[in-house]
């Protein structure tokens, strides 16, 4: 999206939204890594 | 003939469930016949640790994270033996804990230079197995070389930093996604699966998308109906 000003056309350069992910249905307490938060490791 | 499918997947090269999730996800590929290409993106868990870290796993952990010493050996414990069932000795006593921001970069690098598969693999393979160290640049450009990169090209890279704010696109678009933790696979750019799922639900999901694709090449609706002969 662009708009037009006296001193010329700016560019909207934020990223249009990605699409929100889906998740599919899948086992909760599969293994995974956070940092050392809720998931440990 | 069926229509490759694309898999991003955002992971770190010191988190074991990426590497236990990256065998789980290859064998569910083979298990649902479809064609991949697969695209590493990283995810810092730790970018707070200097590249020099004098510790363990276990000292970075307890001290860093706060979490008890037998907790942590306790899931290491529990992580190695998951890991050793899907075909990977992991050595902890001989891992180097350290800053993988170098290591996205050369992965950048790598995927610039059509060797991204290659490169997490082996740097994967260099931190869990082999007590490699994956946070400087020499050890990185030595591991660069054996899966056919220019070492000296990569040392010149990583130096400038020419794929940091590649590695920061990535970290962003991890946040946009709302990706907490690793592994996280977006299987043809819409559908989300986390963690170190087993085979069976990786193969079920690239089946799911390979039908969908195949009803929208066609024109029509994915049947959800049974045939019955």
């Amino acid at each position: 999206m662009s708009e037009t000003t006296p001193t010329g056309t700016v560019t909207d350069t934020v990223p249009a939204a990605r699409p929100i992910i889906q998740l599919l249905e899948q086992d909760d307490t599969a293994g995974g890594c956070c940092g050392g938060g809720s998931c440990g490791i | 003939m069926s229509e490759t499918i694309k898999v991003d997947i955002w992971s770190d090269v010191q988190c074991p469930w990426c590497y236990i999730g990256k065998r789980k996800f290859e064998a569910g590929v083979a298990a649902s016949g479809t064609e991949v290409e697969v695209e590493y993106h990283s995810f810092e868990l730790a970018p707070d640790t200097p590249v020099d870290f004098a510790g363990s796993p276990v000292d970075y952990l307890s001290e860093r994270k706060g979490i008890p010493v037998p907790q942590v050996l306790e899931m290491l414990e529990r992580v190695t033996g998951i890991a050793e069932s899907v075909g990977l000795h992991y050595d902890y006593d001989s891992v180097h804990q350290t800053n993988t921001i170098k290591a996205h970069e050369l992965l950048h690098y790598a995927k610039a230079h059509g060797l991204q598969l290659e490169m997490k693999e082996s740097l994967l393979k260099a931190y869990f197995v082999d007590g490699g160290h994956v946070g400087r640049i020499d050890d990185l450009a030595d591991l660069a070389e054996t899966v056919g990169l220019d070492r000296a090209d990569v040392v010149r890279a990583l130096t400038e930093n020419d794929y940091l704010a590649a590695v920061k696109a990535d970290v962003a678009q991890a946040v946009e996604y709302g990706i907490q933790g690793v592994p996280f696979f977006v299987i043809d750019g819409k559908y989300g699966i986390s963690g170190a799922q087993d085979p069976d639900t990786f193969a079920q999901a690239l089946r799911q998308v390979q039908g969908e694709k195949a009803a929208a090449a066609a024109g029509t609706a994915p049947s959800t109906e049974e045939t019955h002969a």
